[in-house]
């Protein structure tokens, strides 16, 4: 088992810095996501740790060890590719074999293996078949099977659902994290999706423009976000401007009461997730009670998206069951409690 | 069942005109060098004979030696021509570097400048480094003509080529031997043989380089048939004719089918 540690990695490609100084350890058995948006430099670390591509400063490791000098053939750190990149010349069987035969395996013993490992990906029997006879689902899958026969030491997965449609992007989630879980495996997935991040991920680290804006559990992302980036990029749309002294934060809308918490006083944004922004009644018995007004109402079946406006200009957004939303129409006023658990200041 | 059958005969058709095309022609070779007397108003030759035959297979005649300089010859150039025009290829196809337009340009001129001229100053050069009269000049002058089109080929396929494969590879323990062996070779694997299949002819049929630059000393098969051209049997041209023609021609059919279908190493060329 194996412990990715990345020290403070960079990477230049001529006068462009796709990563700067990224520091982050994957836990060993555990899946790691790399998360940002298209271009954030995430693929190029996913490269570094497979040994395609060399740092321009920093070291990789594993278990403690840097790997650096190691080359590509030698690192048994398998990359999966977005596309799967199945050999067209082979048969499903040879590729999947392909790891084993490099690796002068036996021809009868690389068959049982195949054999076993298509079946792990539940394509038993497919052996014989091109990967063009396959769908798009079934080659990546077959590509997983490729990877998971050499029994890596860190299992590298670029954007692995993306190619799928949603329904079988559900499946290949569930069959890459109980597979995972049963080969107790390190693994480090690139995506640009939070919520697939979220719902593969042991930890995630989010990335902006080649440097690492946040790392931590996927729960961190929602309850404390450390900027207003990594805020809005999991989909808060609420920012209050205000002054925090000790638990309290002055804002154009009046005081607010936040939770104790280590950020400094002075200058801070609020932040509360519109799932948490509350509709009550006008009894002025809970703390944080503001008046606002409905703008827009946005139906989404599941849920119900209102617009409110507070004061003068201040926008909030609030996520209600369509069945309470019923009872506000646009244009009426409401009463609103911000739970100080759920309002996260900002630097 | 009968739509198959629609689609099916008008290319069947073509097909059969194609090979009727190409094979007409040997039709009076293949008189000419077994005839005895065939003058004007006769349709077929009036007698028969394998005098021309004879001769040609005779130790005499140098056929036989003549073969296995052209064979030699066109297998060396080949071989070299793929050695040379494999790492190029791969260059000018999926890398960018400064000066590729130039160095395009360059590899594409013998295509476009008579070979003659630039021999003639090769010629000189050759003379100095004793590389004239023997076999590894003639080798290398035929490279003039072939490199351009083996260098075309070989870029053509490479502008398709994902070298992630490669990377896959890698990652999954494949040596720089074995990257080599496993993906890209079978991925370039029809390319290679279009190429080689070209080397090989251009090559074959060369006389005026090999004349220059053999000066009389490799006598490969143009070199001779020239000869005989000239001096008027032509029973003996036409058979030899037919031994000049014939390897090129199954090294074409061992080829062909990487001409064309899905695999095609030359766009637009389609499927047959």
């Amino acid at each position: 088992m194996t412990k990715v540690e990345l020290q403070q990695l960079s990477k230049q490609f001529g006068e462009v810095t796709a990563v700067s100084h990224v520091s982050l350890t994957a836990p060993d058995g555990r899946i790691t996501a790399l998360l940002g948006p298209s271009g954030c430099g995430k693929t190029t670390i996913l490269k570094t740790i497979a040994g395609l591509l060399t740092p321009s400063s920093g070291d990789v490791l594993f278990n403690g060890r840097s790997i650096l000098p190691i080359p590509a053939e030698k690192r048994n750190a398998v990359m999966v590719f977005q596309n799967h990149l199945l050999f067209p010349y082979l048969s499903v069987g040879e590729n999947v074999g392909f790891g084993l035969k490099m690796r002068g395996v036996e021809a009868a013993v690389i068959r049982q293996k195949v054999e076993e490992h298509l079946a792990m990906v539940q394509l038993p029997g497919l052996a014989n078949r091109r990967p063009n006879e396959l769908s798009g689902g079934q080659q990546q899958r077959v590509a997983l099977a490729r990877a998971l026969i050499v029994e890596p030491t860190v299992l590298l997965l670029d954007e692995p659902l993306s190619n799928l449609d949603a329904h079988l992007r559900e499946e290949m989630r569930q069959l890459i994290r109980s597979l995972q879980r049963a080969l107790n495996m390190t693994t480090i997935v690139v995506t640009h999706d939070q919520e697939e991040a979220v719902l593969l991920a042991d930890q995630i680290g989010l990335m902006f423009d080649g440097k690492l804006a946040q790392v931590g559990p996927p729960s961190d992302f929602y309850e404390r976000p450390s900027t207003r980036q990594v805020a809005s990029f999991f989909g808060a749309t609420n920012f209050l401007v205000g002054e925090k002294r000790g638990n309290v934060v002055e804002t154009a809308v009046g005081s607010l009461q936040i939770a104790p918490n280590p950020i400094a006083d002075g200058p801070v944004q609020l932040t509360i997730r519109p799932e948490h922004v509350q509709l009550v009644p006008a009894d002025g018995r809970l703390p944080n009670q503001l008046c606002a007004t409905v703008q827009e109402a946005i139906y989404a079946g599941t849920h119900t998206r209102l617009r409110l406006i507070l004061g003068s200009d201040t926008a909030l957004t609030l996520l209600t069951s369509p069945s309470a939303a019923k009872t506000v129409g646009v244009g009426t006023a409401v009463h609103l409690h911000l739970p100080p658990d759920h309002l996260w200041p900002l630097p | 069942m009968t739509r198959i059958k629609q689609t099916l005969q008008p290319r069947t058709l073509i097909l059969a005109a194609i090979v009727v095309g190409v094979l007409l022609p040997f039709v009076p070779l293949l008189l000419w060098s077994v005839s005895f007397r065939w003058l004007y108003p006769s349709v077929l030759p009036e007698s028969l004979s394998l005098r021309a035959w004879q001769y040609v297979f005779s130790p005499r005649a140098e056929v036989l030696s003549a073969l296995g300089y052209s064979t030699l010859v066109a297998l060396l150039v080949t071989a070299l021509s793929i050695l040379i025009g494999l790492p190029a290829g791969r260059a000018l196809g999926l890398y960018k570097f400064r000066g590729k337009t130039a160095v395009r340009f360059l590899i594409l001129a013998p295509t476009i400048v008579p070979t003659l001229a630039a021999a003639m100053g090769i010629h000189v050069l050759f003379i100095r480094y004793g590389l004239v009269d023997n076999v590894l000049g003639v080798v290398l002058v035929h490279l003039i003509p072939v490199l351009p089109y083996v260098v075309l080929i070989l870029s053509g396929v490479f502008a398709n080529y994902n070298p992630d494969f490669e990377a896959q590879a890698q990652t999954l323990g494949a040596s720089a031997w074995q990257r080599f062996r496993h993906v890209t070779l079978p991925t370039i694997f029809p390319a290679l043989m279009v190429a080689g299949l070209f080397a090989f002819i251009i090559s074959w049929s060369q006389y005026i380089l090999t004349l220059l630059i053999g000066g009389g000393q490799v006598v490969t098969l143009p070199v001779l048939l020239f000869s005989f051209v000239s001096s008027g049997d032509n029973a003996i041209t036409a058979a030899l004719s037919l031994v000049f023609i014939a390897p090129a021609l199954l090294f074409l059919l061992a080829t062909a089918r990487y001409l064309s279908g899905n695999q095609a190493s030359l766009g637009g060329f389609g499927k047959l």
